[in-house]
């Protein structure tokens, strides 16, 4: 167990944790506005491939590695518009549509990439983002390497805490709120049901996208296929355990990432020589399920989430 | 309550017609509110009460006519437009986010969506409620609020956006007698500051105690215009029904052994709602016992206890003497206690079910079979069809009761969503 | 805008709308096939003879239908009581598994097929219990616990294809050593490769099909599908309905695999399925859930897919084109299938 001590006590650990909760954090961002606003967006892990994909791809062909992330970003919404477009004003299946737009995003992603690069067996490295030297923070002796992160992982908090402030501090935050509770609320004052929810699912699905980014962006420097692996359903997974609410989700992410992070550097301890590797990679997915057991008795489901609104049906 | 026949014009409908199919929900129906006046709208269930108000409020775009507010246009089918124009209406099912507080509610789009906000909200609510006589915590969330607070939360929502005119869609409905007195309280301090108020109801005293000026309509049409001193109930449900009423008389008849016994029974509350209380009741054969009591006091739980879908806390049900032991909607199904919902669209039929399956489905369950629902075997309509103007009217015309039920589909519940 | 029901939708909306939806599908897949540079009939061509062209190409697209129809049919039974098995490829490999198991030996040879077979589903049965019992019981959305349960299995199957179920004969390749000839699915004619998996799969079709039409627990999985309200209020068992239904889905989709490994395969290896558990929703989907034209949906499914292939090896074009063709499909027929229903009105 002293191990186990060890390795939570490292800064390279917590390094480490951040990282990896990054792109959930965005994503989780996503998927958590779209289900206030009363729409479940399972189109999340093609979404995140499109992103990762498109992000990687423009930096490839040149663009600044912001640049990246606004292309990633606007893939993302371009799906978020199709996915709302189907399941706000024609209020189809949010589960048959999400599920047909994480098919369409993906392979729309691997179709490109093979059309674009034919003849390669591995995909060309770009220059990803560098950890940023923060004067005076990133000389502190232990801190100073666990807060040695990218731009995005920065990027990632902050845009929570946007999030967040936009949610519970300001009227369009008062308006996703209501019309995820309660669509007739939102009409009956004069908003429009569709334009929030289809904005709320347009923006979410952007944020996805720059999580899928962070992969290849920040994360790792190109894009491999089945890279994401089933993030964006963990993702999923995050908003129920974070009871649809931005803060709580950030800590279920930081969590989840330390359990990975955890995972990885039990394999090379002698934990790992004992259990076969596929348990800790199953971990993730595991503890996923056991956080949705824990939080179902809790959780404060947006009241009109996968209720589709017709206006004057009442 | 004098009636101001000088007083101006606020709102003025013109000859609005909307149909929905075959249906002629509303019929060139036209209507004039004065400033300061009170003017109740009534009629049966289905005569085009609440189809007027949508169309006044902007929820659907009549085919013809129109609406004029302060000598102004009302465009069309733009609820927006209908509240900066000074029309606040309150719903007969609320319009409010329960996760939201009441302040939320009542701020939800008054505010532009890219502002940060405005500051004094919370002091024009709070002196509104003192105004009008709507006590209700700023900072309540809504879910945990009563019905009748609920109601005041509505009322304050359309006053916070300087309402001149007030809808109120059946607003006593569920209220308590002291609640709907307390809202009639706050309705005649409203007209005093110059509020116009349309009233929606079938409660005939109501009517009479609140209204300067009564228009009834039937089938979609008006078919009456009266001042309210100048009538009386019994005239004005006449006009309502299309003729004189002859009153049921119940005739006195010998009950019959006990059936069902509920003994002692109590529930949980549930939120706002009581449970049940220590009730004792005897239903017995060849009589109908009646229920009376004001919405949400315990006979939903009632019901459920009855219909088999749960089991009382502490107490005993009993039928035919036998303390039940199992206790199902199937059980009580079999064992005789059929039940017809309040809801029928979401509870009690399957829409998208033809009617022999939505019919066998409960036969078979009672416990019926083979042989006895043979003859329902043959085709026939949808459930959902059956619902639809054209099937619903073949109906009606069969029906020798005056035609007001005539309702499409479209107005209720979710028989219009069609879903993969 | 808003939706208005339409009362009595007349025959060309009905199958014109549907058609339309097919036609857009086509007219995507030419224009992809133009941005791949290449001549768009040519590709829809080559699609065509790659999936119909011979008695080879047909014997491999109606092989390649087989798990498509059992995964189609799990999903489609499941969906009609909205009960969202996300889950079948998990169960597919559950059966698969199972497959393996008891056909490396450890049974005796005159039983070793039907007993598999049961086996097999009740093991992707009761896969798939677990996350129902957790929606019943616990109320947890049953479309993530079964997702997730996919990556957990196929885990599960990598390590047992690196430890305990790895081939000592396979050169170090993660499978499983490989049946005994007993286990295997025969051919349906000698000489063809088409095992008698196919012809399982469309009597599977036949008796679900029968059991929703005919039986009170196909008339009960409806209603509960379209109102588990009513369905409650009218005395139905709602839970004890779903569990039911999750049995006969897990257990559908598990002959997937068991039949992938039994009849086509004769081992099981980590990349036994492509994807079928997933696609089996898109089979589902756009056979509107009925359980015959699953066996339609599968074949044209499947057809794609073999077509994509061989065409993807003459023309420059990726066979990714038949995942985008087949998402596309699905998302232009759930609007379509809707707009046969509603008419779009103003207000």
């Amino acid at each position: 167990m002293s191990e186990v001590f060890d390795i939570l006590i490292s800064a390279s650990f917590w390094a480490a944790v951040l990282r990896i909760a990054s792109p959930l954090i965005l994503a989780t961002m996503g998927e958590l506005i779209c289900e206030r606003a009363g729409v479940l967006n399972l189109g999340i892990e093609g979404i995140m491939v499109i992103g990762a994909f498109t992000g990687w791809m423009a930096v490839y062909l040149g663009l600044p590695l912001w640049g990246g992330v606004a292309t990633a970003m606007a893939a993302g919404m371009l799906f978020g518009l199709l996915h709302s477009t189907l399941t706000v004003p024609f209020g189809l299946s949010q589960h048959v549509v999400g599920l047909g737009v994480t098919l369409l995003a993906t392979s729309t992603a691997y179709f490109t990439y093979r059309l674009m690069l034919p003849e390669v067996t591995s995909p060309p490295k770009i220059e990803p983002f560098q950890p940023l030297h923060i004067p005076g923070l990133s000389d502190l002796p232990w801190l100073g390497e666990a807060l040695s992160q990218t731009a995005l992982t920065w990027a990632a908090f902050a845009v929570a805490g946007l999030v967040a402030f936009t949610l519970y501090r300001t009227p369009l935050g008062l308006a996703v709120r209501a019309v995820g509770e309660n669509p007739a609320a939102v009409e009956a004052q004069g908003l429009s049901v569709t334009g929030l929810r289809m904005g709320a699912v347009i923006v979410g699905s952007g944020l996805m996208a720059v999580g899928g980014a962070f992969l290849t962006l920040s994360a790792f420097s190109s894009f491999f296929f089945e890279m994401v692996n089933g993030r964006g359903w963990i993702c999923v997974a995050l908003v129920v355990f974070g009871a649809w609410r931005p803060g709580k989700a950030v800590l279920g992410a930081i969590l989840f990432a330390a359990f990975d992070a955890l995972q990885i550097r039990l394999q090379q301890t002698d934990l790992g020589a004992v259990l076969p590797y596929q348990l800790f990679l199953a971990l993730p997915f595991i503890l996923s399920i056991l956080a949705l057991i824990l939080m179902s008795r809790r959780a404060e489901v947006p009241a009109a989430l996968m209720v589709p609104y017709n206006k004057g049906e009442r | 309550m004098t009636r101001e026949t000088e007083a101006e014009v606020v709102l003025r409908l013109d000859r609005i017609t909307k149909r929905f199919g075959a249906l002629t929900a509303n019929d060139a129906v036209s209507l004039t509110l004065r400033r300061g006046e009170v003017i109740a709208l009534l009629g049966e269930n289905g005569a085009g009460k609440t189809t007027l108000m949508n169309i006044l409020f902007g929820h659907y775009v009549a085919d013809a006519g129109g609406v004029e507010v302060f000598g102004a246009a009302l465009p069309a089918g733009n609820p927006k437009a209908a509240l900066a124009a000074g029309v606040g209406m309150v719903h007969q099912h609320f319009t409010l986010a329960g996760n939201l507080t009441v302040l939320e509610n009542i701020t939800l789009g008054t505010e532009s969506l890219w502002s940060r906000g405005t500051a004094g909200a919370r002091e024009k609510v709070e002196r509104l409620s003192r105004d009008f006589g709507l006590a209700v915590h700023p900072d309540a969330k809504v879910a945990r609020l009563s019905v009748g607070e609920r109601q005041r939360v509505e009322i304050l929502k359309a006053l916070y956006r300087d309402a001149r005119i007030l809808i109120l869609d059946e607003p006593t409905a569920v209220l308590t007698p002291q609640e709907a007195e307390a809202l009639f309280a706050t309705l005649r301090k409203a007209t005093a500051l110059g509020l116009s108020i349309l009233f929606i109801s079938h409660k005939l005293h109501e009517v009479m105690a609140i209204a300067d000026r009564c228009v009834v309509l039937r089938h979609g049409r008006v078919v009456g215009e009266v001042d309210t001193h100048a009538t009386n109930t019994a005239a004005l449900a006449a006009l309502m029904v299309g003729g004189e009423l002859s009153l049921p008389r119940a005739e006195a008849r010998a009950a019959g052994p006990v059936l069902m016994t509920l003994d002692a029974v109590s529930t949980p509350d549930r939120g706002a709602t009581p449970g049940l209380k220590a009730v004792t009741l005897d239903l017995r054969a060849g009589q109908i016992t009646g229920l009376a009591g004001v919405s949400g006091n315990g006979q939903t739980a009632l019901a459920e206890i009855v219909g088999g879908l749960a089991l009382p806390s502490a107490g005993r049900v009993m039928l035919q003497d036998t303390p039940i032991a199992r206790w199902s909607p199937g059980e009580a199904l079999a064992r005789g206690v059929a039940r017809v919902p309040e809801d029928r669209h979401h509870q009690g039929s399957i829409a998208d079910f033809d009617l022999t399956e939505n019919a066998v489905e409960l036969a078979r369950r009672a416990g019926l079979r083979g042989k006895d629902y043979q003859g329902l075997r043959r085709p026939v309509p949808r459930t959902r069809d059956a619902h639809s103007p054209s099937v619903r009217r073949e109906h009606a015309e069969a029906d020798p009761r005056p035609r007001d039920g005539v309702r499409p589909a479209y107005h209720s519940g979710k028989s219009a969503g069609p879903r993969t | 805008m808003r939706l208005e029901p339409i009362a009595n939708p007349s025959a060309v909306r009905r199958l014109g709308l549907p058609v339309l939806a097919l036609l857009a599908t086509l007219g995507v897949a030419m224009a992809l096939a133009t941005i791949a540079g290449a001549n768009p009939l040519a590709v829809l061509g080559q699609i065509a003879t790659g999936a119909l062209g011979s008695r080879l190409a047909i014997l491999e697209t109606l092989n390649r239908a087989t798990p498509l129809i059992f995964t189609g049919l799990a999903v489609a039974v499941a969906f009609r009581a909205k009960l969202w098995n996300i889950g079948a490829e998990a169960q597919l490999y559950a059966g698969a598994i199972v497959a393996v198991l008891l056909g490396t030996g450890a049974l005796g040879s005159p039983m070793v097929l039907p007993v598999s077979a049961l086996a097999a589903m009740l093991a992707g049965a009761m896969l798939l219990l677990g996350p129902v019992l957790l929606k019943t019981r616990l109320g947890v959305d049953e479309v993530v616990t079964t997702l997730l349960l996919n990556f957990i299995m196929l885990l599960f199957v990598s390590y047992l294809l690196e430890g305990p179920m790895k081939d000592p004969m396979g050169m170090g390749w993660p499978k499983s050593p490989a049946l005994t000839p007993e286990a295997r699915l025969p051919r349906i004619v000698e000489g063809l490769r088409l095992h008698w998996g196919f012809a399982l799969a469309i009597i599977a079709a036949v008796i679900v099909w029968v059991m929703q039409t005919r039986t009170a627990l196909g008339f009960e999985i409806r209603a509960v599908g379209q109102n588990p309200e009513a369905a409650r209020f009218a005395g139905m068992p709602v839970n004890a309905v779903l569990l039911k239904t999750a049995l006969l889905s897990g257990g559908l989709a598990a002959l997937a695999g068991w039949s992938e490994v039994a009849g086509l395969k004769g081992h099981l290896s980590q990349d036994l399925s492509p994807g079928f558990g997933y696609t089996g929703i898109i089979v589902a989907m756009l056979a509107l859930l009925h359980p015959l034209a699953v066996v339609v949906t599968a074949v044209f499914v499947a057809g794609i897919f073999v077509g994509s292939d061989a065409m993807s090896r003459a023309a420059d074009v990726p066979t990714y084109i038949a995942d985008m063709l087949l998402a596309t499909a699905l998302l232009f027929m759930v609007l379509a299938i809707l707009l046969t229903k509603v008419r779009v009105v103003r207000g």
